[in-house]
This record gives C-alpha cells, structure tokens and sequence, in this order.
C-alpha cells in the first residue's frame, strides 16, 4: 500500500494530463488561434493573463474557505490546504502581474499605470506576500495556523472590489467581455482556446495543489519527528 | 492531611487529563489533579517541566488541546470570562504600565477586576514591602525586585479567590521573600494560592501540598502539613468573587488607555506629525505650473489617514503583549470583544484628532475648502472604520515578528474599501462629481459595523496563545 507521503500513480496521472493541457493549450495559443485584428500577436496573452487570473482569484477564494475550516474544526487538512493555495496563489498572481505588464507595454506603451484593476491587482500581489510573510514571521505553528487562518478570511475583501474596480473607476483596463450578455465577445475560436487554456491552467492548479499538500504533510511530519 | 484530603471534595481547581502541545512538543501530558479551596499548593519541577503552562491553562489564557479544567465546579471556557473569575495571575515579566505610577497601575488593576481599592491595605502592603516611597514613581523607573514586589501587590489587592503565582519569589530578596511568604500565609481560608516554582525549600513549609512534574506529566503528588499554620499579616481584606458590569470593564479599559497615551504621548503627536508630513509631501509633489485640483488633495487626505491608521495597528495589542501587560488584561473578567472594543474606540478617538489636523493642513496646502460638516463626518466615518480594522489587525499581528512591516500590507484590502468610498464621498460633497455623498457615509459606516462585529467574534481566536 502506498503511503499517503508518496507521489501515486494518481499524481502522476493528473500531471500528465495538465501537460497535455498545457501542450494544446500552446499549440493552440499560437497556432489555431488567429492573431487579433487590432493588437496583433500580443493580445495572444490572453490565454496565459486570463487563466492564471481566475486562478489568483480561486486561490483567495480556498485561502477564505480553509480558514473558516481550520477554525472550526482545528483540522491541520485545512491549514495544509491553506499554505498551498498561499503559495500557488502568489506565484499565479505573479503570473497575472508579468503577462499583463507586457500586454500594458504593447498595447498602451507603458509596463504600468496606477490604472484601477492594475493597482487592485498589486494589492493582491501584496496579500499574498503579506500572508506568506505572517505564517513565516510567527513562531509558535499552532498561533501561526489560527492568525493565519482569520488572515486568509479577511484578505477575501480583495477579490471583489478588483473584479468590480474596472466598473467602478474609469480605467484602461477594458471590462469582462466573454461573459457579458450584450458584448460581441470572442470570436469561436479564440474562445475555444480560452477555454482550453482555462481548463489546462486549472488542471495544472489542481496538481500543484495535490502535490504542494503532499509536501507541507512531509515538512509536518518531519517537524513533528524532530521536536519529538 | 486530613484538613487538605477534607478539602479536596471541595476543589476550587479540577483538571481532568489535560494534554496540551506548543508547536509540535507535548507539554503538558495527561495531567489530573484537584486543587482544594483554601489550599497553598507548590507546583515543583525543572525547567521545561510544564509548569508555566499549567498556570496557563488554570488562568485561562491558554486553552488545553484536550481535557478539562473546573472551576469552582464549572467548566472554565475562555471566551466567558463568568467562568473564570476572582484570579489573579502573576507571570514571568512585569505587568505593569511602564508609565503609570504604582498607585495608577494598582487603581487601574482593580477596577478591571471589579473591587474597590482599599487604600488603607494598600497603604499598609507598599509600606510593608518597601514601595510606599515610591507610590508616585513611574514603575519603568523601579528595580526588576521592585516591580516583582508590585506584581504580588496587585494580586492581592485585586482580592482574588485563586492566586497563581510563576516563580513569584525569583528577584526579591530575602527579606521581601520573608516578607511575601508570610503574607500568602496569612491569607482568607477561601484563597486558594497555587505557585509554581524549581526551588521549593524556602516555601515547603507553608505548603499543604507538592506537587512535581516532570516531562509535562504529574511525576509525584505529596500531601503535606503546614508547618507554619498561619502568618501575621492581618490586613488581606476577603470580598465576593465578582465580575466587572461591560460598561464599568469598557470604562476601565478606555481610562487606562488614554492615561497611557497622556503619560506616554506615543500615538497621537507621532500619527499627527507623520500625517501632516504626508500631505506636505503630496502637496510639493503635486505642486508645480498646474496647480493641483481638489481630487489630488481628497486623495492625499485620505492616503495619510490610511497609512497613519497602520499605526494604531502596529501600536495596540502589540504593545501591551510587548509590555507583559496582555496577560493581565487577558487574565482579568473581561471577554475579548470587550478589549477589542475599547482599543477600537479609544482609536476613534485619537485618529479623529488626528484626522482633524491633517484636513485643516490639506484645506490649507491645497486650497480646498474642506471645513464642511459632510465632508467631516464623512471623515470621522472614515475614521471610525479605519480605527476598528487597526484593532484586528493588532490582535492579529501581536504574535508576529517584523510586525511594522506586516501590519500595513496585510491590513491594505481591508483599507481600501474605506478610501475608496471616503474619497468618492468627499468628492461628492465637494460637487466635484455628481452627488451628495451621504450614501458613502453610510456606506463605510456599514463597513466599520461589519468589522467591528465580525471582529469581536473573532478576536479570541487571534488573541489566545
């Protein structure tokens, strides 16, 4: 029987599966796609600035949930998860940060602009960072997990007001346009690919998860062995 | 013997196998004991034994991971401070508000406990250990003796059921410690004195019982006889348990809060200086052939407010953690929510008197007329919200280190709704843009009651050890 310690078949499985993901995702970013009419090449970034935002966005979303549940039930599942969607959500939302600068550069001549939806985004940035700082700053773990766990309930508050800020100030970043009923949206297969790339990104999130989980349970587990 | 075994059936302190962890370490491992009433107990053993924790847990400042703890035949629970009432707590570190003088910390110590100040015992106890000269000192002037000889004080005056005490004999002399035993030894029959200590020959004698542990665990549990039945002290003065009414607690809390602030002067005159540089700052930035217009000074006003609140964050229950002073607060009959509401209050008060200075330097620097009653309460609503995210964010920063840089990143999503809607509301009131700008007034002050009552669910949980 394998041990819950160790990489399974499963995890290789899912690993797999992402990379497919993520190999048809780039062919079809840069092949299947066509470039568009008016940004050309670059708007291409979609497909990576899309994905990895809604995934910051998750991130936040599980950093909330695993805080109500390790208060409530004290389980160390929900701190593990917790840390894992901390760091995952701080690499993502790097992720969002560098694409979209580039895309900025392109398209408005400028890397970055205290544009709404760009400085939500950088307090998001900031959250992530702060989070990861409070779990490292503290030393007692058990102190650690509770600050962290109302930490990651109360860093949710972000995830609205930067979905919403490009409605509520005038900005450059332009408003959600697949989703609208009124907007003329994507054409069929940039949306196509979008999706691909949504589910491949997700995929990979979900991987990353697992296997981040798999590595805070052996860093518990050895600091429990050491201190005992 | 038979007076403590008698006793036993009528234990103040019950702990039934109790197992608790620091980090991954077991500290404390199925420990059962009763303690009766009446009783002088000796909790003996060397370092890393448990004994602190013990005292912890007994206190209510720390809860067991499992087992349970009575007392007075209910279960003790940390966020009712009705099941814990009537003890006092002397830990390692001082207590005391370096600030105060010993007659304001003892004041102070008695009133959050809900008894009247005996100045006559009082009197009797400074002059007797020493510390009547130096009634009005400020404690951060005494000696570390001094300031433990004031910590025993405070406990007794405060007229507790249960004392416990952690190696409360370690820098007194001998003739404070002389002194000291013999007034534990004098106590009502009803106070119950637990001490925790690694050297238990000078207090052995006074002792109804040993107890010593090792390795977190009950290693032996000796009954013994006072050989000291009773001590000379005559002046222990034996009240009701009480617990403090929430006004008088909120009351006690706030009066000791500003007299820090009106002794220390830290808060106000260093969040009034950095806000007004702020705005100084923005204006010369700003300035220039295009003079800057009133958004560029609504947003500078609330920038500074923002950034001058993260001081309140890093300041409150960090400080008193930082002081040794949360234990007391924490070990006192007043629940969590109480304590968060009175340092959110307090920082209501002193951020508006803040917040008014720096309007009056952005009506000024900018040219803007500010002074306007909507765009006041908008601030003062402003204000009330930033005050009450400071507060968490001070109980949830108090265990953290590098605390100054932490609290204004992990405190920025909560701030920035309130800019937001401080901003647009100012310029609502300013007809810069269209509206009158009440909806955002009462917009941040929903927010800051969303806060505030989430907060005082919450704030136990980031306040406990």
């Amino acid at each position: 029987m394998k041990s819950k310690y160790e990489v399974t078949k499963r995890d290789i499985l899912f690993g797999g599966m992402a990379s497919v993901g993520l190999i048809t995702t780039m062919y079809m970013a840069l092949i299947f796609a066509p470039a568009d009419v008016v940004q050309g090449d670059v708007q291409r970034v979609i497909y990576v600035h899309v994905p990895t935002a809604a995934l910051a966005y998750l991130s936040f979303l599980i950093l909330a949930i695993s805080g109500i549940g390790y208060l409530v039930s004290m389980n160390m599942f929900w701190d593990r998860l917790a840390r894992s969607a901390g760091l995952l959500g701080t690499i993502f939302t790097t992720t969002v940060l560098i694409s979209g600068s580039m895309w900025a550069r392109a398209i408005w001549g400028v890397w970055w602009t205290w544009d709404a939806r760009l400085t939500t985004t950088l307090v998001m940035w900031f959250l992530f960072l702060g989070y990861l700082m409070l779990r490292g700053y503290v030393e007692e773990v058990r102190r650690r997990r509770r600050v962290a766990a109302l930490m990651g309930i109360v860093t949710l508050i972000i995830v609205p007001v930067n979905y919403l800020s490009v409605y509520w100030w005038r900005t450059l970043h332009p408003l959600p346009s697949i989703a609208a009923p009124d907007s003329p949206g994507l054409p069929d297969t940039m949306l196509q690919t979008l999706l691909v790339a949504m589910c491949s990104f997700g995929f990979l999130f979900f991987v990353l998860l697992r296997l981040q989980m798999k590595f805070e349970l052996i860093s518990d587990r050895f600091n429990e062995v050491r201190s005992s | 013997m038979e007076l403590v075994r008698k006793l036993d059936d009528n234990s103040t302190v019950s702990i039934r196998n109790v197992y608790r962890r620091r980090g991954y370490s077991l500290v404390l491992n199925d420990v059962t004991l009763d303690i009766p009433q009446g009783s002088l107990t000796i909790v003996a053993g060397p370092n890393g034994a448990g004994k602190t924790t013990l005292l912890r847990l007994v206190c209510g400042l720390i809860r067991p991971d499992q087992g349970r703890i009575e007392l007075y035949g209910n279960e003790m629970k940390l966020e009712d401070p009705s099941t814990r009432p009537g003890i006092a707590y002397v830990g390692h570190s001082p207590s005391s508000l370096p600030a105060l003088s010993i007659l304001e910390n003892l004041q102070l110590a008695v009133l959050l406990f809900g008894v009247r100040l005996d100045k006559v015992e009082v009197k009797v106890l400074l002059q007797a250990c020493g510390l009547w000269r130096r009634r009005n000192d400020v404690t951060r002037s005494l000696s570390r003796g001094m300031q433990q000889k004031l910590e025993l004080v405070r406990a007794i005056v405060t007229r507790p059921q249960l004392m416990l005490l952690d190696e409360p004999f370690n820098a007194l002399d001998d003739d404070s410690r002389l002194l000291f035993q013999d007034i534990l030894n004098s106590r009502p029959s009803t106070t119950t004195v637990v001490i925790a200590t690694h050297g238990i020959d000078d207090i052995k004698p006074l002792a109804d019982r040993v107890i010593s542990m090792e390795n977190g665990a009950v290693k032996d549990d000796q009954l013994c006889m006072p050989v000291k039945p009773h001590g000379h002290f005559d002046r222990w003065v034996t009240s009701e348990t009480v617990v403090p009414s929430t006004i008088n607690s909120l009351k006690t809390l706030m009066m000791r809060e500003f007299r820090r602030e009106w002794k220390f002067l830290d808060a106000v005159p260093s969040m009034a200086i950095l806000g007004v540089l702020m705005i100084i700052a923005f204006s010369m930035a700003t300035s220039g052939p295009v003079t800057a217009g009133e958004s560029v000074a609504v947003g500078a006003l609330w920038a500074s407010i923002a950034f001058v609140s993260t001081l309140l964050a890093v300041r409150g229950f960090s400080a008193e953690s930082d002081q040794g002073s949360l234990d007391l607060l924490r070990s006192a009959p007043v629940s969590s929510a109480m304590l968060y509401i009175s340092r959110w209050l307090s920082g209501v008060v002193m951020l508006t008197v803040v917040s008014v200075m720096m309007v009056l330097m952005a009506a000024v620097v900018f040219n803007v007329d500010l002074f306007r009653m909507n765009v006041l309460g908008i601030v003062v609503s402003g204000v009330i919200a930033l005050s009450s995210i400071s507060a968490l964010y001070s109980a949830i920063s108090v265990p953290a280190r590098a605390r100054e840089l932490l609290a204004p990143i992990i405190s920025l999503p909560a701030t920035l709704p309130v800019v937001i809607a401080g901003s647009t509301g100012i310029l609502e009131s300013l007809d810069i843009i269209a509206g009158s700008g009440l909806p955002w007034l009462g917009l941040v002050l929903a927010y800051a009651a969303i806060i505030v009552s989430c907060s005082c669910l919450v704030i136990g949980v980031a306040l406990e050890e």
